[in-house]
């Protein structure tokens, strides 16, 4: 029954949009205006973001996910990271920044597996000995500041309001690491540093390096980065270049919201002795309300299809960046509908609820305080 | 309607053109003051640029870090630099900045002049009783006197004893911040000597200087000065709900010498020509265009990291920074803190979609108008019809729409600019510009732009109305 009356009213709405062709285009224009933003600003995000990502470099590191804090890590968080079950294989070392007699360097100091994996890349002179003060050094950074196996160095560190640390090492080797992060002295754990800061790690079966990080950060409170963290800072990066165009886009969406109403409501304005005559004929408030709508809907159609065609024109005409995927196409689309159903809701309301005598006796809308038919002349 | 649509998008248009781009003269003084200038350069890449975010400029970029002896205020502003790492282009180098590229900067864009942030690493050490010794991280600082006495009037800031001056010239005197112990660092009172060590400086096999912290060298100062950045208010509900206000301090542990030391003591420690510097501030003297100038420097430094003084102060309040919050209750200091944090990832410039906005903003207001028109047309059939009746041509009508389009849409945009206008007034006055030609300059594009809008948009309506007939206006009623 319902679904007969929906159908009934659907050829008149028709033959009114034509009729009311001049206002009904405005509104078309204004709801495909907004679609075409949408479209403009996901085209952007998505393109830029692909784009950016395409020049960004994976993240070099000798572990799956490298983890680093500011402070040692307390005792009681250390034995809970060796037992965490998040990790295949995961050991704690120290990574500090430390003062040396060739400038400021960082320095890793880690045991068993971590430590061979470094002293495999060794490239001249020998691994240290354990429990001697020896260290190694990167192989370039000992190039550009002359450093040879079997030179002494100096290295401090500081912990504000104590005795500056000071301890001399040997050199006795080069190693080449294939890293990005800084590295430029290799040490076995050692007594003499602050305590152990660092972390890497092998993540569980089945568990991304991505949510091991996350797991590092917010259980251990450490910095953790994996290969595709550059990808993930990307991604920030993008959102925060384009968030303003979410604001334009939101503004656009105001204003869309408005000239809907105006519209709608110039619709029912300019109709008020056609709608009396409807609901004088027994038209009851629910089918003025369908017509009302299926009018506007199909302009919004109309305005959305031709905004929707207007965008993939230009996309591939190449004056917008990309299309975007059809999950996007569609919430855009979703969104001006919402929009436009928010605005008419109102304009609507009034056709519908108001009675014959209101429409042909010049009386008030009473949200409006103002005459909904105008003084005659 | 049409006027609201129109006043929205007249105030966004006074705003592209006269505000936006620039600052009152007064803006964040005390940081321009400890600075030296008003626009911060950076050795090296560490911000994205919208335009390289849209596929300009492409190349490799990868993960970096900046190590602790980073001789700038990076590590107050952006301390994520140091601890999470940031995406830069590789091709931007490490370098740092030249001086001779800042005096030609200076010189083509008719800047007052640079400030170098010239910074040597120091350890302050305090000897307490029995020989025990706290060190201290407090790095030597150069400052240009006659700068700081003419241009950012130091004295302003300081709290006890006296500035540096001309006589400071060469001499081991300086001046340390009172608020050392904000950020850990034991106070110094005017007279008492402060004792540094500082490494000596060597150079790699590019020539590129270290420092040797294997060799530190002793100096002493006599403290002339004590000064403190009193640099904004946090307001914040107390425990009676009322609004309570904690004076904000930038407080670090730099030691501040005459340039004139400070070279001396460069030359002192094995430094050979000019120190390296990683940080250097442009003095501006007009500040209502002052983003506009950062986009030309940008251009002209694409290898460094260039901002304005007040916007890297923004975006430092927003994580917290750079201020010790001292003085805050500790449920106000967690709340913040809660909300600081959010922001800790590295930077990216908003995109400028300023035109966008603008374009899209006078696109739906122009389509407001042409909507309100039909609304007033239909409401006035009769009247229309009976002027044709009296012999209007349809040519009479449409410029009578066409005018009262023009009308309403004049009017919005002088609502917009009026609105605008004590906000534009301010920012230009206080840089001593000319008023007068901004405010006439906003007001002619702004009149030009509405108009040509409107005529576009009221051209529909229009000409709808002065196709009408009487006969079909009588027929229908």
């Amino acid at each position: 029954m319902e679904r007969t009356r929906m159908l009934e009213v659907a050829p008149l709405a028709a033959a009114n949009v034509r009729r009311h062709r001049t206002a009904y285009l405005l509104l078309a224009a204004l709801v495909g205006a907004g679609v075409l933003s949408f479209f403009a600003h996901a085209s952007f995000v998505q393109t830029t973001g692909e784009q950016f990502k395409e020049w960004v470099r994976p993240l070099r590191l000798p572990w799956p996910v490298m983890a680093w804090g500011q402070r040692p890590l307390p005792h009681d968080l250390a034995e809970d990271f060796l037992q965490d079950r998040q990790m295949q294989r995961a050991w704690l070392g120290t990574i500090l920044w430390v003062n040396t007699s060739r400038g400021q360097a960082c320095l890793w100091a880690w045991e068993g597996e971590p430590w061979e994996t470094i002293a495999k890349t060794l490239v001249r002179g020998r691994v240290p000995a354990p429990g001697a003060p020896e260290v190694l050094v990167d192989a370039g950074w000992a190039d550009r500041m002359g450093i040879k196996p079997g030179d002494e160095m100096i290295i401090s560190y500081l912990v504000p309001g104590t005795r500056l640390r000071r301890f001399a090492v040997t050199v006795v080797g080069a190693v080449q690491l294939d890293t990005d992060f800084p590295a430029h002295i290799f040490a076995i754990s050692a007594p003499f540093l602050p305590g152990r800061n660092a972390a890497c790690a092998y993540p569980r079966e089945g568990l991304h390096p991505r949510a091991l990080a996350e797991h590092l950060e917010r259980r251990y409170g450490l910095v953790a980065w994996h290969a595709e963290t550059p990808y993930y800072l990307a991604d920030t990066l993008i959102r925060a270049v384009s968030y303003p165009g979410a604001d334009a886009l939101r503004l656009l969406y105001l204003f869309v919201g408005a000239g809907a109403f105006t519209l709608a409501l110039l619709s029912f304005l300019d109709r008020r002795r056609e709608v009396a005559i409807l609901k004088a004929v027994g038209v009851d408030n629910r089918s003025t309300a369908l017509l009302f709508l299926w009018e506007i809907g199909l302009a919004g159609l109309v305005g959305l299809l031709a905004g929707g065609v207007t965008a993939h024109g230009l996309a591939r005409a190449g004056l917008l960046w990309s299309v975007p995927p059809w999950w996007e196409q569609l919430y855009g689309a979703a969104v001006t509908l919402l929009v436009l159903t928010l605005a008419v809701a109102l304009p609507v309301g009034f056709a519908s609820q108001a009675t014959v005598n209101e429409l042909l006796q010049e009386r008030r809308i009473p949200l409006f305080r103002q005459r909904v038919v105008p003084h005659r002349r | 309607m049409a006027v609201v649509g129109m006043a929205v998008a007249g105030m966004v248009l006074t705003s592209s053109f006269c505000l936006s781009a620039g600052y009152p003269a007064g803006v964040e003084w005390v940081y321009r003051q400890f600075l030296g200038g008003e626009v911060l350069v950076y050795a090296g890449r560490w911000v994205v640029y919208p335009d390289e975010a849209v596929g300009a400029g492409q190349g490799w970029w990868g993960m970096s870090w900046l190590g602790v002896g980073e001789l700038s205020h990076l590590g107050w502003f952006h301390p994520e630099l140091f601890r999470d790492g940031f995406l830069r282009p590789l091709e931007a180098g490490e370098g740092h900045l030249d001086w001779g590229v800042l005096e030609e900067v200076v010189e083509e864009e008719a800047l007052a002049g640079y400030y170098p942030c010239l910074l040597l690493p120091a350890l302050m050490v305090v000897k307490e009783e029995g020989e025990v010794e706290r060190w201290y991280w407090s790095p030597l600082r150069g400052r240009v006197v006659e700068v700081d006495e003419e241009r950012y009037r130091f004295r302003e800031l300081l709290v006890d004893g006296r500035v540096l001056g001309e006589g400071d010239r060469g001499q081991w005197v300086c001046l340390v911040d009172a608020r050392r112990e904000d950020v850990g660092v034991p106070s110094l009172g005017v007279g008492e000597e402060i004792e540094l060590r500082l490494p000596r400086v060597g150079y790699d096999a590019s020539g590129r200087p270290y420092f040797d912290y294997g060799h530190l060298e002793s100096l002493t100062l006599q403290v002339v000065g004590t000064y403190q950045l009193p640099t904004r208010y946090i307001y914040y509900l107390d425990e009676l709900e009322d609004l309570a206000a904690a004076q904000l301090y930038w407080a670090t542990p730099e030691v501040l010498v005459t340039v004139e030391t400070f070279m001396e003591i460069w030359r002192w420690l094995g430094g050979q020509g000019l120190p390296p510097i990683r940080q250097a501030a442009l003095m501006v003297d007009d500040l209502s265009r002052l983003e506009n100038l950062v986009g030309n420097l940008r251009r002209r430094l694409p290898d460094h990291t260039v901002i304005s003084v007040p916007q890297q102060v923004r975006i430092a309040h927003a994580r917290g920074l750079p201020e010790a919050p001292v003085g805050l209750p500790r449920e106000v200091l967690e709340e913040r803190q809660r909300r600081w944090t959010r922001a800790r990832v590295q930077l990216a410039l908003p995109m400028d979609v300023r035109l966008v906005i603008l374009g899209l903003v006078y696109l739906v207001a122009g389509l407001l108008l042409a909507g309100n028109l039909l609304v007033m047309v239909s409401r006035r059939r009769r009247e229309i019809a009976i002027l044709k009746v009296a012999g209007a041509q349809s040519r009479d009508i449409a410029v009578m729409v066409i005018s009262e389009a023009l009308f309403l849409a004049l009017l919005g945009g002088l609502v917009g600019f009026a609105v605008m206008s004590p906000m534009v007034l301010w920012t230009h006055l206080s840089n001593r510009a000319d008023v007068v030609e901004v405010l006439v300059r906003a007001l002619g594009q702004l009149t030009v732009v509405t108009v040509g809008f409107t005529l576009l948009f009221a051209w529909l309506p229009a000409w709808r109305t002065a196709r009408l007939t009487a006969m079909e206006v009588f027929r229908n009623e």
